[in-house]
């Protein structure tokens, strides 16, 4: 009986243990409120989106900055992204669908505090290396192996005086698609 | 083998229960695991570098929040006094001392859904390390209160429970590893009213 018992426990254990590590591990395929499900229900891939603070798109946002997403797909294109120069403090996160950070960079890491970035999968980094277009030259390359993914960006506006030179800011973001020429280092990415 | 279809659905039952369970309250508490803590303060150390634990993802997932990034800063959370008491609105607060060294930080009162509690009239619910004003050593006193303050003020209303975040922007505190020598101000309760 005592076995019987005790047989029973350990199968409830084994069961519990097999559900524990299937939902840990499922919810983030399947989570339907995650940052990146709400950012491409009203993102689309290549865009670039201010953010109102009243809009509620990302969670946990601080007040004092104003935020900015940009999706892309890098199985279509890479990514181009470029911003004004601008003396307020700014950052800009990388992330994957699970929300997992690929890269980070703010304002002071970034050249001459200007928005200058190409993220690509490694074949196309491969080839950027190769090519050496001209853009590449003062940009920040990534390398990344995920297929989508956003950036969320961020620009210091710590009160109202602050807000139209931010709204300024994102307004001239440009997040494009950046395809390498196949000889000559044309990109679409400026258009 | 079972020799009951009924102890093999119980199996199955009681098992699916506790496993779900047990996952739905790692996923709640993924905050806890790994996280740096200073007083009352929290952080999550590994959330904005490469490899994340799957309870972390997890909890990214469910409450859709997007981490700050390893070179933009870092996130501290408080939920609780420096006595342990949980952070009523009833009560007023003081934080005072110094930050570990950051480009600029902010401190925000915000609700449990991480939206910014709705300021007191004159008020913001929140500070900008640029526009605070300092003791000559450098150090601040920020007063959090439903009252009016003279000095740095977080106003706030309402009643209930609610959470501060001290975010450090263009910190060298994550990529150094003497996290427990952080110089985190204190987070005192003062008077309350009912």
């Amino acid at each position: 009986m005592i076995w019987r018992l005790l047989y029973f426990l350990a199968s409830v254990a084994v069961v519990a243990g097999i559900v524990h590590i299937a939902i840990i591990l499922l919810v983030p395929r399947f989570g339907a409120n995650d940052a990146y499900a709400l950012v491409s229900r009203s993102v689309e891939p290549f865009e670039f989106k201010p953010i109102s603070t009243t809009e509620s798109l990302l969670n946990e946002t601080d007040p004092f900055f104003s935020y900015g997403v940009c999706r892309f797909r890098l199985a279509d294109a890479g990514l181009y992204m470029s911003g004004p120069k601008i003396d307020s403090f700014w950052s800009a996160t990388l992330l994957d669908v699970n929300g997992s950070v690929i890269y980070s960079l703010n304002s002071r890491t970034a050249v001459d505090n200007k928005l200058d970035l190409i993220l690509l999968d490694p074949v196309e980094t491969l080839r950027l290396r190769e090519l050496q277009p001209p853009e590449a030259e003062s940009a920040i390359i990534v390398e990344s192996g995920v297929e989508e993914g956003f950036v969320v960006l961020r620009v210091l506006r710590p009160d109202e005086s602050w807000l139209e030179k931010s709204d300024t800011f994102l307004k001239a973001v440009a997040c494009n698609r950046y395809r390498l020429g196949p000889a000559d280092a044309e990109n679409d990415g400026e258009s | 083998m079972y020799r009951s279809l009924p102890s093999l659905i119980a199996v199955l039952l009681l098992g699916t229960a506790l496993g779900g369970f047990s996952a739905w309250s790692a996923i709640e508490r993924a905050k806890d695991f790994g996280a740096i803590r200073v007083g009352p303060w929290h952080a999550i150390s590994y959330s904005g570098i490469a490899e994340v634990d799957p309870y972390t993802i997890a909890r990214t997932v469910v409450d859709g929040s997007v981490p700050l990034g390893a070179t933009e800063g870092i996130t501290f959370d408080a939920t609780a006094d420096q006595g342990g008491k949980q952070l009523a609105l009833e009560c007023d607060y003081v934080v005072e001392g110094i930050t570990p060294s950051a480009k600029l930080w902010t401190l925000s009162a915000l609700d449990a859904r991480g939206r910014p509690i709705e300021a007191a009239p004159g008020s913001n619910s929140g500070v900008y390390s640029g526009a605070i004003l300092r003791f000559p050593d450098g150090s601040f006193r920020i007063d959090i209160s439903r009252n009016p303050k003279s000095g740095n003020w977080i106003g706030v209303t309402g009643e209930g429970g609610f959470r501060l975040a001290l975010r450090l922007y263009d910190t060298p505190l994550i990529s150094t590893s003497g996290v427990s020598e952080l110089d985190m101000p204190t987070l005192r309760r003062e008077a309350c009213s009912s």
